[in-house]
């Protein structure tokens, strides 16, 4: 199912009406009009066209998202900025391409998904993230909190950098990016029963090697 | 969907936790659930953990793009769209100008005669008794350098001759009947290589002297059928 149809037609519960869609804050069950394009619809059409202007407004708009997600499937900084280029390249070549101009945010995360995957390939880092990351992270500086909490994110981003590849996705997309199933489904090209299985052994794993941080957690 | 049930155990509890905390399960299993872990502290530390490794997922620092990155990005993106309008240039002037040469060239292709397609009735019907013409090295259509200067007869029937058009290449067709007729010509003879020094060869001796005189015995080849008995005897004269 495709992010469109996820939002256009998202499942409901028979039973309860609620729907299930609905995590990032797009209701999946939009009225019956069709809304007004939004503001990056406008602009990846105008892209399309291959205007250029309108696509560096489309990069200061996903930039930010763009290059966290990169950052996080791949755990390298400056890998992270060129894998977000080749992002955002190949989405301005794919652009004409893209049928529903409104589904561009979803499509974006995708085409970088896909170039994290294929950076992490040519690196040969297949399941496994460089751990030298880790190494390089910046000196924790400031008041004991904030040293502690910085102390404390270095080891979730090393836990999160060793997981299997497809654990990370998930992870990130769901938990840390906060994606439906069905984007998360249309982005990963899987099914939605297949997301929710990797998810759930994706966060039994992430819970269980990050207990000590969570007890300390729990323990403030 | 899962079922409903009215008695949430721990082990059930645990399975239906993720969902629960995504809102992704009914509202009676919701409630039954709830009503579990206010009674179960095993449980309900089972969801404060949860809630904690959620977010402590969350808290993974972002990173920081460089004051270059959108610029960079600007950059390619441009190159990129300039690239594309070239090739669209290039395109406009191209078609309209190639149209025609590729039109005249598909229309050349299905008037002209002589581009005939393997297996077509008039080449397959000769294609046996041609054959030996072909395998001995002698003139076909697609040899223009000696059937058109000695024999332009044998060009008028290009559906006879036509029977094997891979059998002889078009460079090697002054080579063939060289080689066939200073047989003929030295027939009993010894051969070039038998006894002639290979410097008297070389400086156009007596192992030399009949290829020499090849163009001559190709030039009395008057039509196919002549072509064909010549052929014979020269071979069975070897």
């Amino acid at each position: 199912m495709g992010i469109q149809e996820a939002r256009g037609s998202g499942p409901v519960h028979g039973d309860t009406g609620i729907a299930v869609v609905d995590v990032v804050g797009v209701s999946a069950l939009d009225s019956a009009a069709p809304p007004a394009p939004s503001r990056i619809e406008v602009l990846a059409r105008r892209a399309a066209r291959g205007d250029v202007v309108a696509f560096d407004e489309l990069v200061s708009l996903h930039e930010t998202r763009v290059a966290n997600l990169a950052y996080r499937l791949v755990n390298d900084a400056t890998d992270a900025e060129d894998v977000a280029q080749e992002a955002f390249l190949k989405a301005f070549r794919s652009l004409p391409r893209l049928r529903d101009k409104s589904q561009f945010t979803g499509w974006m995360l995708k085409i970088t998904t896909n170039a994290a995957r294929d950076f992490l390939r040519r690196r040969g880092r297949r399941e496994e993230v460089s751990l030298d990351a880790a190494e390089h992270a910046p000196a924790p500086s400031g008041t004991a909190d904030v040293v502690a909490q910085q102390v404390t994110q270095e080891r979730v981003r090393y836990l999160l950098a060793t997981m299997p590849r497809k654990h990370r996705e998930v992870l990130v997309l769901r938990d840390i990016d906060g994606l439906s199933y069905e984007e998360m489904a249309d982005i990963l090209s899987c099914t939605v029963s297949s997301v929710k299985n990797r998810l759930h052994r994706a966060r039994a794993a992430f819970r269980l090697r990050a207990a000590p941080y969570v007890e300390e957690v729990l323990g403030e | 969907m899962t079922r409903p049930d009215a008695t949430v155990g721990c082990e059930r509890f645990r399975a239906l936790l993720d969902s629960y905390l995504d809102g992704e399960i009914s509202r009676a299993e919701e409630s039954t659930a709830r009503a579990h872990a206010h009674g179960c502290a095993a449980c309900a530390r089972e969801v404060e953990r949860a809630i904690a490794a959620r977010s402590l997922l969350r808290s993974v620092a972002a990173i920081g793009l460089s004051s270059g990155f959108r610029a960079t990005v600007g950059a390619r993106v441009r190159a990129e769209q300039g690239r594309r309008e070239r090739r669209g240039r290039w395109l406009r002037v191209l078609v309209p100008a190639l149209a025609p040469v590729a039109a005249a060239a598909i229309a050349f292709a299905l008037w002209n005669p002589t581009s005939k397609l393997p297996g077509s009735p008039s080449t397959t019907g000769v294609a046996t008794s041609a054959a030996p013409d072909a395998a001995a090295g002698h003139p076909t259509p697609e040899e223009p350098s000696v059937a058109i200067a000695t024999a332009p007869e044998v060009a008028a029937e290009p559906s006879r001759l036509a029977a094997k058009p891979h059998a002889a290449p078009t460079a090697r067709p002054v080579a063939r009947p060289r080689v066939g007729a200073s047989r003929a010509v030295v027939a009993g003879a010894p051969h070039p290589r038998d006894g002639a020094p290979s410097y008297l060869r070389s400086r156009g001796g007596a192992g030399s002297a009949p290829v020499v005189a090849a163009p001559v015995v190709t030039a009395k080849i008057p039509e196919p059928d002549a072509v064909f008995v010549a052929s014979a005897g020269t071979r069975y004269s070897l």
